[in-house]
């Protein structure tokens, strides 16, 4: 609050003083005082006047500040009236009642809402968990045909029934991709068998892609979660596969030991990302030309993989040249100590 | 022949899963009631349990706890629950093992035989060298011979060879043979397939094997 903004509200205050020492002034110089002695008197007046002001100006400029810094400490700003101390005048006690009814109203719906979405978010949990029932038993039907024209059929719908288990399992992790979920669990992870069990999981829809696969993964221990490394590894071999070059394609996944931590480089040989467009891949909804032309993309997987890698602790960078290849790297961070 | 009993609420699951077992060799059992499940258990006495966590009425993770009491047969958990804390529990339950669905039936039967060999219920002398027709394929050495003669065999090759070898009189089709590869971490497609076959036939060749591996136009290959 400036002084004039302050004034500003004290403009009758002022104005009734004003009149006031004009009439006084009117007065005194008709009953014949000394006129000496009306400004002696005016300016005593008007320095008191001018104290006063001053005086009430830094009390309520400071009263402001505090709470103006109260404010600006919370980390649930919408929780001031509840933590602004009691002011001694009674308006101010008005108004800090009525801040506090209002943010009331205010945190009530904010509850709601969050009750709401927690309920929402449980039952999509749940039916997440109950709609992977159908696919496991979908799947073991299919794994179980032995008669070679059952079988080619059944490596039909195989490649579909990973599509759709993978799509399950994004919904899933978008859920729990939230900062308040925290299903993780950091332990040394063995990258070559998080690339195969993935690989595995992959397996029929890769195949049904004619891909070939090569893994080199001379590299040490990371610290991460087995899981969650599989859906993000899952994201990346799977968009490999969607945008080949021709009808069949290689990825070459490379593990090495680098300075303070490991890198893993997933690379393909397909129809690469226009470098307009790279920088964008990670967006949430971002199709991009590759999107929209070839396969029909949601925009969610490389978002998703970037924000679960966020929360892991692990950088992730695409590199790529159009019409040569792709490539994702990600990087584990190693304690300095790791090695002593 | 191990028998393993199931525990699964779904039926076709169920049903499933007794046929997957089937056709990898194991005997089974299914839990159809679900009531007195250790009790059920201990009268099937198998020598492996697969116990869903989401059973009616009950949870698989109590019925593996009460079994613990009187019985060290080893539990693997199947699940569609992933979190971190249900890994947990079923580890503090008492089970071996953990495995969520959807799982790939290959990837169930590996764990259930790395189960078995943890626990040491291991009955089959492991197998060193297969021989057909006069060429032995050295299991552990990777490499293939023939009257004397030895050829070092890629990793690719070697696989392709064990597969042949084990099915020795069928007709492999080349996709078979494919998904074989990829459940052994050999991820190649159909062309990289024919350039590795051609590779190991030039080296069995070398070795005086002509002809080994016949190919059935349109069907695959046949040893």
């Amino acid at each position: 609050m400036t002084i004039f903004e302050y004034l500003k509200d004290r403009m009758p205050a002022l104005l009734v003083n004003l009149s006031a020492m004009l009439a006084v002034a009117v007065y005194l110089t008709a009953g014949g005082v000394d006129i000496s002695m009306t400004i002696l008197l005016l300016v005593g007046w008007a320095f008191l006047l001018v104290i006063f002001f001053a005086c009430r100006y830094a009390r309520r400029n400071r009263y402001f500040k505090e709470i103006e810094a109260i404010f600006h400490q919370l980390d649930k700003p919408y929780l001031l009236g509840e933590v602004m101390g009691r002011p001694s005048r009674s308006e101010d006690k008005k108004y800090r009642e009525i801040i506090r009814r209002s943010n009331k109203s205010v945190i009530e719906a904010i509850r709601r809402l969050e009750d709401e979405q927690k309920e929402y978010k449980e039952y999509i949990e749940s039916w997440i968990h109950d709609v992977k029932l159908p696919i496991t038993a979908a799947a073991l039907v299919c794994q179980n045909q032995t008669e070679p024209d059952a079988k080619e059929t059944a490596r039909k719908i195989l490649p579909e029934l990973s599509k759709m288990e993978n799509l399950v399992e994004s919904a899933l992790f978008y859920a729990r991709s939230d900062s308040v979920y925290q299903d993780y669990l950091i332990e040394e992870t063995d990258l070559e068998e998080v690339i195969n069990q993935t690989i595995a999981r992959n397996k029929s829809f890769l195949i049904a892609n004619r891909m070939t696969i090569e893994v080199d993964c001379s590299c040490g221990k990371v610290f991460s979660d087995g899981k969650w490394l599989q859906f993000i590894l899952s994201q990346i071999l799977i968009n490999a596969a969607k945008y080949k070059k021709e009808d069949c394609g290689k990825i070459r996944i490379l593990g090495r030991d680098v300075k303070n931590g490991v890198r893993l480089s997933v690379e393909d040989e397909g129809i690469g990302i226009k470098g307009s467009e790279i920088s964008r891949i990670f967006d949430k909804g971002f199709t991009g030309t590759n999107g929209r032309s070839r396969a029909r993309s949601t925009g969610i997987g490389l978002y998703l993989c970037r924000k679960l890698c966020r929360k892991l602790g692990i950088e992730i960078s695409a590199a790529s040249e159009e019409g040569r290849y792709t490539r994702i790297d990600l990087t584990f961070p190693r304690s300095d100590y790791y090695g002593i | 022949m191990y028998k393993i009993m199931i525990v699964e609420d779904d039926e076709t699951i169920r049903t499933e899963l007794q046929l997957m077992l089937k056709n990898a060799l194991y005997e089974s059992v299914a839990a159809t009631e679900f009531t007195d499940l250790p009790e059920q258990i201990k009268k099937e006495s198998p020598d492996l349990v697969l116990l869903d966590i989401n059973l009616p009425d009950q949870s698989g993770l109590s019925v593996c706890r009460k079994l613990r009491q009187f019985s060290d047969v080893p539990v693997i958990f199947v699940t569609s629950k992933n979190t971190s804390m249900d890994e947990l529990e079923c580890i503090t339950s008492g089970g071996d093992d953990y495995v969520s669905k959807p799982y790939q039936a290959p990837i169930l039967l590996a764990r259930i035989a790395a189960v078995l060999k943890r626990t040491g219920k291991k009955n089959e002398q492991e197998v060193t060298a297969i021989t057909y027709k006069d060429v032995t394929l050295d299991l552990l050495a990777c490499t293939v011979s023939y009257e004397g003669k030895e050829s070092e065999l890629s990793k690719n090759e070697f696989r392709i060879l064990t597969y042949l070898f084990s099915h020795t009189g069928q007709v492999v089709s080349r996709m078979d043979l494919i998904e074989y590869l990829w459940d052994n971490q050999v991820f190649i497609d159909d062309n990289t397939l024919s350039v590795n076959m051609t590779r190991l036939r030039g080296k069995l060749a070398d070795i005086g094997v002509a002809d080994l591996i016949e190919t059935k136009r349109g069907l695959g290959y046949k040893l």
